[in-house]
């Protein structure tokens, strides 16, 4: 069998309360893989630790159990190889659009033309609209050509229609880059219609409920009843 | 539009006021010229200051120290300030020592730094460097805590290297408080220097002011004090002006964004004088 790109084992999360000694468990005995390829839906109730548990995969938090693997290695900090798309765009303000997306990787024309934003290289983030602001995140992530792009709610923010046709250029990005792909959200349509596998996390502490492959649209649309009831159980 | 323009106008109001008062009450020769003398006299002895070339070599000196002391307290208090802001832990063990220090006025450590420094130049830069320092350094350090977490964990995320780190985010997020320090250290610098060459020094403009009462020239003592001040208000404003234009993009991200939701949060701006 094939080695994953990803997998999680026993993986859990407790985070101190500032205020007294208790702890707050977050996320409690996850397991799963990831194969190269798939595009992976994470969905849940707010505050079950979806975006802890990307936290946990890109390395920029320890799970206080269990392991993160990576390529058959034990995540211990950040790396290139896993691109990290936060809930808000997150551009350095000081920075042009071009600064921002060369950050970290190098500087690519063709990338600043794939995400339809070559007349705004010169601009600054507050010159961009929401939907420019979320591309270029999207473009300053995919950069230095990860191997996982992570996605923690990134289109949560902004309106409907700005969402679907961002949606769109998200499932273009996974098909023509070959990236594998790992989005977190809480909005059921948003998973099933990118993802060609859902994972369903209870309420906190997030534990499994469900893993399963998506097929076709007819299985997704018939799933969306069940996973409502298991999201809200 | 029109209030704006009058609200630039209403600080000369009170100065106007008291030159007007000063004017009439001179003209009418009821001022004891010992103690306050006139306008007319102050301006004479601005004109024959000027003249014979002693306040330019006054102002010369004093400003020479001023940029010399200023200038090594910035290439120490940024670097040290930033560093500080970097290493939280830097806070706990330097934080109490620096709050003592500065408690203690520059003009308290004059006779010290004589004594360490001999007379000339250098206890005069030490004054002035110790004046700037503090502002410098705190501002800068409290710049670098001002950046919002969330860039910092881009930073990370993104595994920039410490050069990378420094210079797109560390450097341009606290540059408005570094600007901010460095304002306040200039205007620290000179108020200090002043108070230095009046206690001790053969040169400079709190020399002037000193050696005018010991010849008991009120006029020339008027002169220096006005020169002081309105040196002050140049500084600041060169500083301002060259604040504004090294900062255009610190300023223009507080600027309105579009109107669809999800563009990047604007950082804290640089605190105000009075939040100092």
């Amino acid at each position: 069998m094939e080695q994953p790109l990803l997998e999680l084992r026993q993986v859990s999360k407790n985070y101190k309360l500032e205020d007294s000694k208790q702890e707050l468990e977050v996320l409690t005995n996850i397991n799963f893989m990831v194969q190269r390829g798939e595009f992976v839906s994470i969905v849940g109730p707010s505050g079950c630790g979806k975006s802890t548990l990307l936290s946990i995969i890109v390395g920029l938090i320890a799970p206080n159990d269990g392991e993160c693997l990576y390529k058959g290695e034990v995540v211990k900090k950040p790396s290139l190889e896993r691109g990290l798309v936060f809930q808000e765009p997150r551009l350095l303000p000081w920075l042009t659009v071009k600064d921002n997306i060369g950050l970290a990787g190098e500087y690519d024309e063709g990338l600043l033309k794939k995400m339809d934003l070559e007349d705004f290289s010169h601009a600054f983030p507050h010159e961009l609209s929401g939907g420019m602001a979320s591309r270029v995140a999207l473009a300053r992530a995919l950069a230095p050509r990860p191997d996982l792009l992570l996605l923690d709610e990134p289109l949560a923010t902004l309106d409907q229609n700005l969402r679907s046709k961002l949606q769109g250029e998200l499932q273009r990005i996974w098909k023509d880059e070959g990236v594998t792909c790992i989005l977190v959200t809480h909005d059921l349509n948003e998973a099933l219609a990118l993802g060609t596998r859902l994972i369903v996390l209870g309420k906190r502490p997030g534990t499994i409920l469900h893993d399963t492959s998506l097929q076709d649209s007819m299985e997704k649309e018939a799933m969306k009843e069940q996973v409502l009831t298991w999201m809200e159980g | 539009m029109e209030r704006t323009r009058w609200g630039g106008f209403k600080g000369l109001v009170f100065p106007l006021g008291l030159l007007t008062a000063w004017f009439i009450f001179g003209y009418t020769g009821k001022l004891n010229q010992q103690i306050l003398p006139s306008p007319g006299e102050v301006l004479s002895a601005f004109r024959y200051l000027c003249r014979d070339g002693l306040l330019w070599s006054h102002l010369g000196s004093s400003l020479v120290r001023v940029f010399g002391g200023f200038a090594l307290a910035a290439l120490v208090g940024v670097p040290l300030g930033l560093i500080m802001g970097c290493v939280p832990q830097s806070q706990t063990w330097f934080g109490p020592t620096l709050h003592f220090l500065r408690q203690v006025p520059p003009t308290a450590l004059i006779p010290l730094f004589l004594l360490w420094f001999g007379i000339g130049e250098a206890p005069k830069l030490a004054v002035i460097f110790y004046a700037a320092l503090f502002p410098i350094v705190v501002n800068a350090a409290r710049g670098v805590q001002e950046i919002p977490g969330m860039y910092w964990e881009v930073s990370r995320a993104l595994c920039l290297s410490p050069w990378k780190t420094l210079k797109y985010l560390v450097i341009p997020g606290s540059w408005g408080f570094v600007f901010t320090g460095l304002r306040l250290g200039m205007g620290m610098s000179w108020r200090a220097i002043v108070a230095a060459e009046m206690l001790a020094s053969a040169s400079g403009v709190g020399y002037l002011v000193m050696t005018a009462r010991s010849l008991a020239r009120v006029d020339e003592m008027f002169v220096g004090i006005l020169v002081i001040g309105f040196m002050g208000i140049l500084i600041d404003a060169a500083v301002i002006t060259i604040q504004n234009h090294f900062v255009p993009s610190w300023r223009s991200v507080q600027g309105t964004r579009r109107s669809e939701k999800g563009g990047t949060t604007a950082p804290r701006t640089a605190p105000s004088l009075q939040e100092l």
